[in-house]
């Protein structure tokens, strides 16, 4: 088994009366792409900051690669790369000098750093902005300049508070690829975001949180089981009584049945056959239907399930 | 690593728009303002103002040859020196409590002076009394020694010299007008406190989060702010010495000789600047915004002080209230560089030099013990 990269223990952080972390426990192993998913103001942020021993918190022990984690551990410092939720480059800096600078507070020798800053333009592909400054680069660009700057120093674990926020979907999965493959080189990752898509498409474990405590972790695959439902019926159906909806829910493994703007919605739990059966229902019935289509339960149910609310507000 | 943070320090002060503002572009706005205000310098050998004294004679015992210099040197016209305000001694030293009269001459028994504070005009009557003194003395002795020497050496006396210059400790321009040029350079070493600001709130991750990315690199805190720091005072001093080059070879004010001192007094005062913006910066925790209006006030309110917008602000506040001049940095900039251009010796500049560097060390200490803690409860 791999070694924790990062071990949380019965976490408490508190701001005056507000309880942000509340005996929160995290451990994420060596080579892996942990997602940690929660609605706003769930203490995401603020579990990166203790992390990076930037605040004080009120119990609890976090240790990174090992050992515990505290201000002036400067080695484990080199090893970790941070991009913020607020970008942090300096605007009177052009966009290779904030790569070279922060690249600077961890590598000394001007060569490697010269060819690493180089690197991570070519990574977040801002090459063309070289000597832009921060402030004449749309809200994307200025994102993908907040990766490199965190990036570039090449750290063993990498963190990311909600980086691809404003980022448009083609530059966004080409970050998304970026991510896969630092991984695949080596380093762990830690990765904060609203985009369920984007935590499904990269993440191999995934910890839900809410109120500052950690409900779940596991794969996806895993987390999707907890859950009761195993598929969505969705069909179009122009009318329907409210007696065959009565009946619809009474078919086995049915718990759940919505209609609304003329649209079906069945949750079924785990179970064989279902689409089938609803099928049979509305034929025998005579009750005309367009479009069918089946979904199986997305991160978002799981989330919904769990936390009893949406995600993304 | 240290050399890297400066650099960086620099590049970036000289690229922000307000600093260059306010540090540079601002200064000399306004240096160029006051020299349309005041006129040129090329008259101030005619705008020097005669001196006011009171003289107190008796009949008897008096130096005759000190009377007959006086008197010359009294006469109305351009080449006045002194003005005699009174003779009598009970109003005499009325006027001199009041600052009406620069001193008083008492020619009784001996030659002496009462004075009143350390202006110039006192410094002026107290270099005169003490050459005539010295001078009276050499020819006595001349007289004694070899009496028919004595002709040829007044003769010399006379011809190379008239008392101004002679009284004059140094080229000292006495112009009052300079005083606001004095404060200017104060004002333009104060506005290192934006540099010193952004620099401590570039590392308090409370305030920004450049800082909080700052602070997790494996780099010592100390050095971050280290280099900052020198790079705002080395971006400060710049600034105040273009704005010092402007006023002497654009504006052609006299700021006398000592150009190695000159840069000493502008740097020591951009270290003050900037330490008073690290300052505070470092404490509270008060928005970006109202921490930069605390210290542009702040350094307003020092300069008023110190004599930028009325120019005898600075013996005002002698008058009342001496200790603000003692600890108001503007008052100590502008009074090293005008102990600089009126003395000889360094004793007052130095005194003030001092101060500075005291007041500086006092802020640096307690900026960095605030800066110091090492995670925050809030950010
Ligand atoms: N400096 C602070 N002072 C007081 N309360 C704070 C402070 N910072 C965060 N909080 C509170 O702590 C809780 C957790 O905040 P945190 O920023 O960690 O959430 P988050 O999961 O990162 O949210 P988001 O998705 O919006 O970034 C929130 O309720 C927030 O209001
Ligand atoms: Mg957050």
């Amino acid at each position: 088994m791999s070694a924790a990269v990062i071990k949380i223990e019965n976490l408490v952080k508190r701001y005056h009366e507000l309880v942000a972390l509340d005996h929160f426990n995290l451990e994420i192993k060596e080579g892996e792409i942990f997602g940690l998913l929660g609605p706003n103001g769930s203490g995401k942020t603020t579990t990166i900051n203790c992390i990076l021993a930037l605040l004080s918190f009120d119990k609890g022990n976090v240790e990174v690669f090992g050992e515990e984690m505290a201000p002036n551990k400067y080695h484990l410092k080199q090893d970790i790369g941070i991009v913020f939720q607020n970008v942090a480059v300096f605007n009177e800096l052009t966009v290779y000098e904030n790569i070279e600078y922060f690249c600077g507070l961890y590598i000394k020798n001007k060569q490697t750093r010269k060819q690493y800053v180089e690197e991570a333009m070519e990574f977040v592909g801002l090459n063309d902005f070289k000597s832009f400054y921060p402030k004449k680069l749309s809200g994307g660009l200025l994102r993908r300049l907040n990766i490199a700057c965190g990036i570039a120093h090449k750290p063993k674990l990498i963190i990311m508070d909600e980086p691809t926020v404003a980022v448009d979907p083609q530059s966004r999965n080409k970050i998304l690829e970026g991510i896969v493959e630092l991984n695949k080189k080596g380093a762990t990752i830690i990765y904060t975001s609203h985009y369920m898509e984007e935590v499904e498409q990269i993440c191999t474990r995934i910890a839900i949180m809410d109120k500052g405590k950690n409900l779940a972790i596991g794969t996806k695959e895993e987390l999707k089981m907890m859950i009761k439902t195993g598929e969505t019926i969705n069909m179009e159906v122009l009318e329907i009584e409210d007696k065959n909806l009565e009946e619809i829910k009474k078919l086995p493994h049915v718990y759940q049945v919505e209609y609304k703007e003329n649209k079906l919605h069945i949750k079924c739990s785990k179970g064989k056959h279902n689409l089938i059966r609803v099928l049979d229902y509305m034929q025998t019935n005579q009750i005309a239907f367009g479009r069918v289509y089946a979904e199986l339960p997305t991160l978002n149910d799981v989330f919904l399930e769990i936390t009893g609310k949406e995600l993304r507000d | 690593m240290f050399v890297r943070l400066f650099q960086y320090k620099v590049k970036r002060l000289f690229r922000t728009k307000d600093e260059l503002f306010w540090c540079l572009v601002f200064p000399l706005i306004l240096g160029t303002f006051f020299y349309m205000s005041f006129g040129g310098f090329q008259d101030k050998q005619e705008t020097f103002q005669a001196i006011n004294i009171g003289y107190i004679t008796t009949e008897t015992g008096k130096d005759e040859d000190f009377d007959q210099v006086l008197m010359l040197l009294s006469k109305d016209g351009k080449d006045q020196i002194v003005r005699i305000k009174t003779t009598k001694e009970e109003e005499a030293k009325k006027l001199l409590l009041d600052k009406k009269i620069a001193g008083i001459i008492y020619n009784t028994l001996e030659v002496t002076l009462t004075v009143n504070g350390e202006g110039i005009n006192e410094s002026i009557l107290n270099s005169f009394l003490n050459q005539y003194i010295q001078k009276r003395e050499t020819f006595t002795k001349i007289a004694q020694i070899s009496p028919d020497k004595l002709n040829e050496v007044l003769e010399l006396e006379f011809k190379d010299s008239s008392y101004l210059q002679e009284i004059r400790f140094t080229n000292a321009s006495i112009d009052p007008m300079t005083s606001y040029y004095y404060a200017l350079i104060a004002m333009t070493c104060l506005y290192g406190c934006f540099a010193g600001l952004s620099s401590a709130i570039d590392i308090k991750a409370n305030m920004s989060t450049l800082a909080s990315r700052r602070l997790v690199a494996p780099t010592n805190k100390m050095k971050i702010i280290l280099g900052d720091f020198f790079g705002a005072v080395f971006v400060q001093f710049i600034c105040t010495l273009i704005t010092v080059c402007y006023i002497i070879f654009v504006l052609k004010v006299d700021m006398g000789q000592k150009i190695n001192y000159l840069m000493l007094t502008a740097f020591v005062g951009s270290l003050i600047g900037v330490t008073t913006g690290l300052f505070i910066g470092s404490i509270g925790r008060q928005s970006e915004n109202v921490k930069s209006a605390i210290v542009l006030a702040g350094t307003m309110v020092e300069c008023f002080l110190s004599g930028l917008m009325v120019g005898n602000m600075k013996d005002i506040v002698e008058r009342h209230a001496p200790i603000i001049n003692r600890i108001n940095p503007a008052t100590l900039i502008v009074d090293s560089l005008y102990s600089l251009d009126i003395y000889d010796t360094y004793d007052r500049y130095m005194r003030n030099m001092i101060s500075m560097l005291i007041l500086a060390t006092i802020l640096c200490i307690g900026s960095f013990l605030a800066i110091r803690r090492e995670r925050y409860a809030s950010i």
